[in-house]
């Protein structure tokens, strides 16, 4: 192998103006170019004018989804304008004189898929609108300020229909998808208002509070709210709620749905369930809870996973308690008084659960409740307590800034 | 040979140093010097400048001997607004010939008005007489509700009252926003704002039902003017009390009604049942949010006794109103 031959440069260059490492890159080593290839090169110098020059137009005239929101118009800011200074309209470009205005959807979501929502919603004499349909992006969109309690809930869709009845009255359907039958009757108890009777059988919890129904069936609440109480729209509503009964599947009957029914005879729509900080214990996740007929002692069951856990789990219960009351033995059991109300509440493991009474403003009572609901815990099958441990599902992804 | 290697070393290290420039701007963090970094797209969104609201919002100058808050009971919406503002001075000390009036309701939900989740129309139709009365060269009636604006508007009975009184209903459009400074704000510092109802305004009058809210427990006056924002305002919510206060550093009025003839008092701010609105009868005109609004928590809301909302403490450490309503001069009327 001999030395590479060393590269001369092109005649009439010395070797300090080679190609490689040229050090003058921008020397003309060509004498002439043709004609085609200057057109050619013109052809890319427009065409690279051209692309700029779009460029700065969109720049100047951008597309106002880029600041906008989905739900919400804006526009980007323009000229500076101080408000004093601000030009007078020169017309009125306000709605002017509107005639009453059919509801325009604008720009919510309008889906044709009813869901889980049964057919024939409108009685005789109603009709039915355009059905929209919200997730856990856009719940704000329908209920601004009231999404988070649906979105701790297990929100999975909203469904929303608005029926058009005689004489002007209308009535809003909401069908809320809350994931599992749990979430929904929490929603429902959680809405109910102290004095309305709700009535529950065959899988379907509801009550009618004057203009509004309410319907939790399996993992559907409904709130169908009517514009007034007029005779039509309380037909309406009844002719909603059989609607409900009959086209909403009630799906698996919840375990604590049984626990509370069977062992202490209490509703459904007693129910409660919190998935975080129940009774504002950080500690207290996945909580189960019914209320009994006096309306103010409250039974609670969670699962804790293991034996070993159940105990050190009821043992922070009693802490918590203790932080706003005293310990106070009655009937050889230990219990802790608030300090405040005089009310009664006290918390055991059960197996791999704990339960308890809250709240409780007679001990006699509230001891025979929480006997029974821990035997009807013990006596649970490791498949329901697996079922149990699980909890119900939480919400879907989405925006929970709301 | 050594001059080719010091080329070559030359040439290699501009490159080098090229390469690590191009990387340096555009993988340095975005708050770095030099940064092009743009991960989520905001920066190269436009950016043009932004508006203000006058310094002293659109107050008129504060008397030291008329009361603050004017209460008016009774059954005539018209006679009691005119009540409740005669006693805090009477309409021709906040409105004057020429003026182009906004008043501002809450429509923020496509509900019929007994529902008590909008304001009540009537109360918009007087308010909007009064100002026309006064001398008021235009009224204009304008909200950004997050619901299709046309729907609320319908549905709540306000466009149609408002214009039957001789306004002029402003419906938000993609086009009506623009950037509003609030020197001061944490949240909303730099926000898209209900901009086109505002040109050429002189005075702004709030009109806000009492409400129960999920959140900040009261929606009241000064919860209001959250309608005025565009934008992913939801976000907001994280700190709903932050950005109430933010709201009344936002916009001052010249004065805000109170609208108590139905009471939200529970399952707000949606509500649904007529079961959750009492009558309440009453109307209250004030030159301080705050202290309408807290009138209305006390009496309306019927929650004396129980702790005010965090965002009066906040908005009062700015020397934005008095939460304390009792230590002002109030005026109670009955009419009727």
């Amino acid at each position: 192998m001999g030395a590479a031959p060393a590269r001369s440069a092109p005649p009439g260059l010395d070797a300090s103006e080679r190609r490689v490492l040229n050090p003058r890159p921008f020397r003309v080593f060509r004498k002439t170019y043709s004609v085609t290839e200057a057109k050619a090169g013109a052809a890319v110098v427009v065409l690279l004018a051209l692309v700029a020059a779009w460029v700065a137009w969109r720049g100047a005239h951008p597309d106002p989804s880029l600041v906008a929101d989905p739900a919400t118009p804006t526009a980007p800011a323009e000229a500076p304008v101080a408000l004093s200074a601000a030009p007078a309209r020169s017309a009125p470009d306000a709605v002017p004189s509107v005639p009453p205005v059919a509801p325009d959807r604008g720009n919510l979501p309008v889906a044709p898929d009813r869901g889980v929502l049964p057919a024939a919603l409108a009685g005789k004499g109603w009709s039915e609108g355009p059905l929209a349909r919200f997730d856990a992006e856009n719940l704000y969109v329908k209920i601004n300020g009231r999404a988070d309690f649906f979105l701790a809930r297990g929100f999975r869709s909203l469904t929303f229909v608005t029926l058009s009845g005689p004489a002007g009255a209308v009535v809003d359907v909401e069908l809320y998808d809350l994931g599992s039958p749990e979430n929904a009757l929490g929603a429902f108890s959680a809405e109910k208002t102290p004095e309305a009777k709700p009535k529950s059988g065959g899988g379907t919890s509801w009550y009618v509070a004057r203009n509004a129904l309410f319907v939790a069936r399996g993992a559907s609440y409904v709130r169908a709210i009517g514009s007034d109480e007029s005779p039509a729209v309380v037909a309406q509503l009844e002719h909603l709620r059989k609607t409900f009964e009959g086209g909403i599947a009630a799906g698996e009957k919840p375990w604590t749905v049984a626990l509370f029914g069977d062992a202490l005879g209490l509703p459904p729509d007693r129910l409660q369930y919190t998935a975080e900080s129940a009774f504002s214990f950080g500690f207290a996740r996945n909580v189960s809870s019914a209320t009994l007929d006096d309306g103010e002692t409250e039974l609670f069951v969670l699962p804790a996973g293991d034996e070993g856990k159940a105990k050190a789990l009821s043992a922070q219960f009693e802490k918590g308690f203790l932080s706003y009351g005293e310990k106070a033995v009655v009937a050889g059991e230990p219990w802790i008084k608030d300090r405040y109300l005089g009310a009664f509440s006290r918390a055991k493991a059960a197996g791999t659960f704990v339960v308890g009474v809250r709240g409780a403003p007679e001990v006699a009572k509230a001891a025979e409740a929480l006997a029974k609901l821990e035997r009807a815990v013990l006596a649970l099958s490791p498949d329901v307590a697996k079922k149990a441990a699980a909890g119900p599902p939480t919400a879907a992804k989405g925006d929970a800034d709301e | 040979m050594n001059e080719d290697r010091r080329r070559l070393l030359k040439q290699l290290g501009a490159v080098a140093g090229l390469s690590l420039g191009a990387g340096y701007v555009s993988l340095a963090p975005s708050g770095w010097p030099l940064s092009l970094k743009d991960p989520d797209g905001e920066r190269g969104k436009p950016r043009g400048t932004s508006l203000r609201l006058p310094e002293k919002g659109f107050a008129v100058d504060p008397s030291g001997v008329l009361p603050h808050l004017g209460v008016a009971r009774g059954a005539n919406v018209d006679a009691m607004l005119k009540a409740a503002v005669d006693a805090i001075g009477g309409i021709h000390r906040f409105v004057k010939t020429g003026d182009v009036v906004l008043v501002k309701p809450n429509v923020a939900f496509e509900r019929s008005a007994p529902l008590g989740a909008t304001s009540n129309p009537e109360v918009v139709a007087a308010l909007v007489r009064l100002c026309r009365e006064a001398g008021a060269a235009e009224v204009r009636v304008a909200d950004n509700p997050i619901e299709s604006p046309a729907a609320c508007f319908a549905r709540s009975g306000v466009q149609r009252a408002a214009v039957d009184a001789g306004s002029e209903v402003y419906l938000p459009t993609a086009s009506d926003f623009r950037m509003l400074e609030t020197p001061g704000a944490t949240h909303i510092a730099r926000w898209p704002f209900f901009w086109r109802p505002f040109q050429g305004v002189t005075k702004v009058i709030g009109v806000a039902p009492v409400k129960d809210h999920n959140l900040c427990r009261a929606s009241m006056t000064t919860k209001n003017w959250y309608g005025l924002l565009g934008g992913r305002r939801n976000q907001f919510h994280q700190d709903i009390h932050g950005i109430i206060a933010d709201l009344a550093l936002m916009l001052r009025p010249t004065f805000v009604v109170l609208d108590g003839t139905r009471v939200l008092w529970r399952s707000g701010p949606t509500g649904g049942s007529l079961s959750d609105v009492k009558e309440g009868r009453t109307l209250i005109a004030s030159t301080d949010s705050l202290a309408a609004d807290a009138f209305g928590w006390d009496e309306l809301l019927e929650r004396k006794g129980e702790l005010l909302p965090a965002y009066f403490e906040k908005a009062a450490a700015r020397g934005l109103g008095t939460p304390d309503w009792r230590s002002t001069n109030v005026r109670e009327i009955q009419v009727g």
